[in-house]
């Protein structure tokens, strides 16, 4: 996978989850993430489109379907191979990096030093 | 009933206006994006925004209008491209020693229409296929004046091969340039340095000269007119400070530019990088300045401040203000480099 190394704008990361079910349209995408991220991340059309672009320039998203709606063009994105890869590695990585500070909180709360939330 | 249904009438009626009101708004949007991105794009992007569009609404929505300008302005300067840290640095140079080519190029074109209007005037003359400069009623060959036209000629070629993507030949035809300016001025004592300043700006093509190293294992991107970025060299001479001295406030002009680059930092990291070498072009005739007022060579009040254009009897205030202008668009330029790089 190109790029591996760098790390992953919230977008992506988001658009990659969005994508984890099923292919879908830009707006969709759009509302898929929105609910993921409990509408902390509410994309813009621009924002998305830009995302797509890199996401598919690099391989790791790609159009499986184009259809015609309203006179206008629609097309469904599918994570590829090297996409899912790309945000699981991601998921894990933030999942360590959160354990960090629940092991944290968990050791702090044991000695009393914290009160349990 | 009927009237029920007259009402549903008029307001389905309604919404498809204000359906055609938002969507022609946003087909106007999505202008700034290139043609070619428009025409395979355009309608997909068109669908997202009516389908994320409320009813009832008539204008774009404030974030969508800023994603789409900055979208479209970024995708017209190819810095919606994903590249690695070390493309962005690399991109950024290549347009600093094209921005440095095409000042160094208008510095002399401002140069040769000084020596034009001199012919004219009577000061300068062409006789036995050499130039002679008049000093009171007798004239002195000065076989010099060619290294001026000569110096454009070698720059103008240098740029137009570089933004054709091609740096390996720019390098000696730059060093070429360099020398026949250097030649050009060495009448001036103490020699080269003679006139420093904006007047005569001679750090340009040495620079380009040092800068274009590391681009010659890259092979950079070809742009898609080469011989328009000559355009930029009569546009140089009014735009940044030249020996034409017309009444065009260029220093003003020229703050004008940086602050636009300095705001372009907010798309793409490649700008404020090519301006640190034209202000370090600067900072460095500056600190030659300084170098050689500190050995007494020079005498004070010699220098312009580029940036608020007062004299100043020493070259080490603008020395500082140049070289914190080039610290701080290279800060700005590393953290945009990180975010353009990452996914």
């Amino acid at each position: 996978m190109s790029n591996s190394k760098a790390s992953m704008r919230a977008p992506t990361y988001f658009v990659l989850a969005a994508l984890l079910d099923e292919p879908l349209h830009g707006y969709a995408v759009i509302r898929r993430v929105a609910e993921l991220s409990g509408e902390r991340v509410r994309l813009a059309a621009g924002t998305l489109y830009a995302t797509l672009d890199r996401l598919a320039e690099t391989g790791l998203v790609q159009v499986v379907r184009e259809e015609t709606v309203n006179g206008r063009a629609r097309r469904y994105y599918a994570l590829t191979e090297d996409g899912a890869a790309a945000v699981r590695q991601e998921a894990a990585q933030l999942a360590e990096a959160a354990r960090i500070v629940t092991d944290a909180t968990r050791r702090a709360t044991a000695t009393g030093r914290v009160s349990p939330a | 009933v009927t009237t029920d249904h007259t009402t549903d009438h008029e307001a389905a009626d309604h919404e498809a206006a204000d359906h055609e009101v938002l969507e022609r708004r946003y087909r106007r949007l999505l202008r700034w994006y290139p043609a070619d991105y428009r025409r395979s794009r355009g309608s997909e992007i068109l669908d997202t925004l009516m389908e994320a569009a409320g009813p009832g609404q008539r204008r774009p929505a404030g974030r969508e209008w800023r994603a789409l300008l900055l979208g479209g302005l970024r995708a017209r300067t190819g810095a919606d491209r994903q590249l690695s840290r070390t493309r962005v640095w690399l991109g950024g140079l290549r347009l600093g020693v094209l921005l440095l080519l095409a000042h160094a190029a208008a510095a002399l074109l401002a140069t040769c229409g000084g020596m034009a209007s001199e012919l004219a005037t009577g000061r300068l003359r062409l006789a036995g296929g050499g130039w002679q400069v008049r000093y009171g009623d007798h004239f002195v060959p000065m076989a010099s004046q060619w290294g001026y036209p000569l110096a454009l000629l070698l720059t103008a070629g240098a740029l137009v091969l570089l933004a054709s993507g091609r740096p390996l030949p720019v390098l000696p035809v730059v060093v070429a340039g360099a020398v026949a300016q250097l030649w050009a001025e060495s009448w001036m004592p103490p020699w080269p340095w003679g006139e420093l300043g904006f007047g005569q700006p001679v750090a340009q093509l040495p620079l380009a000269a040092v800068l274009i190293l590391p681009l010659l294992r890259w092979r950079p991107p070809r742009a898609p007119r080469p011989w328009r970025w000559l355009l930029a060299v009569p546009v140089g001479v009014l735009v940044v400070p030249t020996s034409f001295d017309a009444s065009f406030p260029s220093d003003r002009l020229f703050v004008l530019v940086l602050l636009g680059a300095l705001a372009w930092t907010a798309l793409d990291a490649r700008v404020p990088i090519a301006l640190s070498a034209v202000l370090l072009a600067y900072s460095s005739t500056d600190l030659v300045a300084a170098v050689l007022q500190w050995q007494g060579s020079l005498y004070p009040g010699q220098f312009v401040v580029p940036l608020v254009s007062v004299s100043i009897p020493d070259p080490l205030g603008p020395l500082a203000i140049e070289l914190a202008l080039v610290a701080a668009q290279l800060t700005a330029a590393a953290l945009r480099a990180r975010r353009q790089a990452a996914l």
